[in-house]
């Protein structure tokens, strides 16, 4: 009963964010964009590959038997290699609706527009162009949410450290913050990069440790302003650890702004994982990633028109959508706009 | 040993005004300089004096939520200002602060029930100190009370209904408020309360209702409170004795009838002369000269109230002034009126 009725109070705080947000048709559309690339991004393997979902072969049944059936398929020389697959009596496959792995293929059909087969086209190496972006929304929505979710750990610890303790500790911290500024930091990213081995796991660190700057500024300030309020005060003469007092009571109250930033963040990793997937020092190849597929086209731009188009607008639906729904929070969050 | 909780000594404060690129210290805000009182158990001493006399600033100060400049603090024998910070931590639980106000005091993020449990957790069977005077069975061989038990006991002490508990302070009027943030105070069992204002945000109604509950508490807590206030409407109803500050010193203290029926200090005078009085017919008498509190970076020389002063002779600018015993227990700081008492 208790927990209950927590619930209801603490919903109501978003509930009145919410009531804001619904207001703003352009944070509204945002927010289905966001969706939908996060829908796409999570059902990649239902919407476009070679595997069937669901087969029957040999009298079995399987389920996703790229997934769960591995020994058994390499075995008979099938993993990866569903295309040639043909049914035989009796056995059946259900492919999912685009019936395309974003990284098959097929070298008599390269650089095909958009036709009933290949709804975006090919490219240079006969890959479907559709499957491809399906499965690139993951490697941006992934490059996305974990490096800002980095930088925000490494942001809101040290910004909570400089607000809440001041004195030499802000001084270090402050200077650490100014000093990470001016450094370039996509100059840095393509240097890092460049000694790294290029994986996924490499962009996700690099770009989080270059953005948690802002995030530190922006916890530092709020920290500062909370610690004078009275429950802050109110909860150093009951004695509890500064641990306590700095990430149970200031940040709950402090992160806000902090959500705002983030939505801000992963739009900008979106870009900086595109640009970097574009310039090569990305995903390695031929993992499927929308700045992957640009370069891609680099050679054919003059006439293969869809190899530029679809990616680009990817992108860009993507980072508009992320700008919207970080311009609409933080008009829900702001009080002095609540009517 | 003598019968006080709270011993102060000389305590001073100085807020460092610094400026310039490389935060030079140019001058210091003189905030609390030189206050010495003691409040014996279970009794109520009062502060008070307009805005910016460093009322606050010594509540604080024995707290040790801001650090003095010098002085002794003695909390039951033991010296406050000395204590390494984990000392502190422990000696926290037996003195609480309730706020003036009861909207920022409160984290907006927190049910009733999550701020008072978090302080039973914090200070629950601390080496030393005996369990549960809030419990009505007592002891812990009765079975300690779970926490949802006390919670419920803080919450009927201080007249909240036990559905409070899992609501936000947004929920609850300013009273209500200032009701949770006692029961904060007294769910640690302290022995000290610093009140710091604790009812100039409410109405008036409201306000009766707090201080008699304060008192209530006092009497079967066994609290010692350090009232701070400015009402001295308020302050009369509570007080067992007064201290009347002026810029970060204390001009007179005594007995609270002894001060209200009988003052010494120019200052206390034009203060109970301010009050209001609710007789329409009484005559206005107006004895503080018009003017600000002067500013406590550079405060007067001599007698710090000298220049608001009525009754002000040529030595009063050069002679600094001590407490002296007027009567027995009234002291006050003023050469001039004392020698006619």
């Amino acid at each position: 009963m208790s927990a209950a009725a927590g619930q209801n109070a603490k919903q109501s705080y978003w509930r009145l964010v919410w009531r804001q947000y619904r207001r703003n048709r352009p944070a509204l559309l945002g927010i289905v964009l966001v969706a939908f690339m996060g829908m796409l991004a999570l059902a990649a393997p239902f919407l476009a590959g070679d595997a069937p979902i669901l087969m029957k072969k040999g009298g079995h049944i399987y389920l996703f038997p790229n997934l769960f059936n591995y020994a058994e398929l390499k075995a008979e020389n099938l993993y990866n290699n569903f295309d040639r697959w043909e049914p035989g009596a009796g056995e059946w496959g259900l492919r999912p609706p685009i019936p395309h792995g974003p990284t098959r293929q097929d070298l008599k059909h390269r650089l095909e527009s958009p036709s009933r087969e290949h709804l975006f086209g090919t490219d240079d190496r006969g890959r479907d162009v559709l499957s491809r972006i399906i499965w690139g929304a993951r490697i941006s929505m992934s490059v996305g949410f974990i490096s800002v979710g980095l930088a925000l750990l490494i942001g809101v610890v040290l910004g909570a450290l400089a607000g809440f303790y001041g004195g030499w500790v802000d001084v270090v911290i402050l200077r650490l913050i100014e000093i990470w500024i001016c450094v370039p930091s996509f100059f840095l990213i393509i240097t890092v990069m460049a000694f790294l081995e290029p994986s996924i796991v490499n962009i996700m660190v690099v770009i989080g440790i270059t953005s948690w700057p802002g995030v530190a500024r922006l916890v530092r300030g709020e920290f500062l302003k909370q610690k004078q309020m009275d429950y802050a005060t109110a909860a150093r003469a009951t004695g509890l650890t500064d641990r306590r007092i700095m990430f149970r009571h200031l940040l709950p109250n402090a992160i806000t702004p902090v959500f705002v930033a983030a939505t801000f963040g992963v739009a900008g990793a979106i870009l900086t994982e595109s640009a970097l997937s574009f310039l090569g020092f990305g995903v390695p190849p031929p993992t499927a990633s929308w700045g992957e597929i640009l370069k891609q086209s680099q050679g054919y731009v003059d006439f293969a028109w869809w190899l530029v188009m679809f990616p680009g607008i990817a992108v860009f639906l993507t980072v508009v959508a992320f700008n919207l729904v970080g311009d609409g929070l933080r008009d829900a969050m702001d009080p002095r706009l609540r009517q | 040993m003598s019968n006080d909780l709270l011993v102060v000594r000389n305590l001073v404060k100085y807020f460092p005004v610094k400026q310039g690129v490389f935060s030079r210290t140019v001058a210091s805000v003189q905030a609390v300089d030189g206050v010495s009182f003691s409040i014996p158990k279970g009794k109520t001493l009062s502060l008070v004096g307009e805005s910016g006399s460093g009322k606050t600033t010594t509540g604080r100060l024995v707290l040790r939520l801001i650090e003095p400049t010098s002085g002794e603090i003695i909390f039951d024998g033991t010296p406050v200002n000395t204590l390494k910070k984990g000392e502190l931590r422990r000696l926290r639980k037996r003195m609480q602060l309730i706020f003036q106000d009861p909207f920022g005091s409160l984290n907006p993020r927190m049910t009733v029930a999550a701020v008072l449990g978090e302080v039973i957790r914090t200070h629950a069977g601390r080496a030393g100190i005996p369990a549960g005077f809030l419990s009505k069975t007592a002891g812990r061989d009765a079975g300690a009370p779970s926490e949802r038990d006390r919670i419920m006991e803080l919450l009927d002490l201080v007249g909240l209904p036990a559905a409070a508990a899992d609501r936000y302070p947004h929920e609850f009027s300013g009273g209500q408020r200032q009701r949770i943030g006692i029961a904060r105070a007294i769910a640690a069992e302290p022995d000290l309360i610093v009140a710091d204002e604790p009812v100039s945000a409410l109405d008036v109604s409201i306000q009766a209702q707090i201080l008699n509950l304060l008192e209530d508490l006092q009497e079967r807590l066994g609290l010692t409170y350090l009232f701070i206030g400015h009402d001295l409407g308020v302050v009369r109803h509570i007080s067992d004795m007064v201290a009347v500050m002026y810029l970060g010193r204390i001009v007179e203290t005594a007995p609270v009838e002894v001060l209200f029926e009988n003052p010494v200090h120019p200052y206390t005078r034009a203060l109970l002369a301010a009050a209001p009085v609710p007789d329409p017919d009484a005559p206005r008498r107006r004895v503080l000269p018009p003017g600000d509190i002067p500013s406590p970076i550079n405060p007067p020389s001599g007698c710090r109230f000298h220049p608001r002063c009525p009754d002000a002779q040529p030595e009063c600018s050069q002679r600094e002034q001590r407490l002296i015993e007027a009567t027995p227990g009234h002291f006050v700081a003023c050469a001039v009126h004392v020698s006619k008492v």
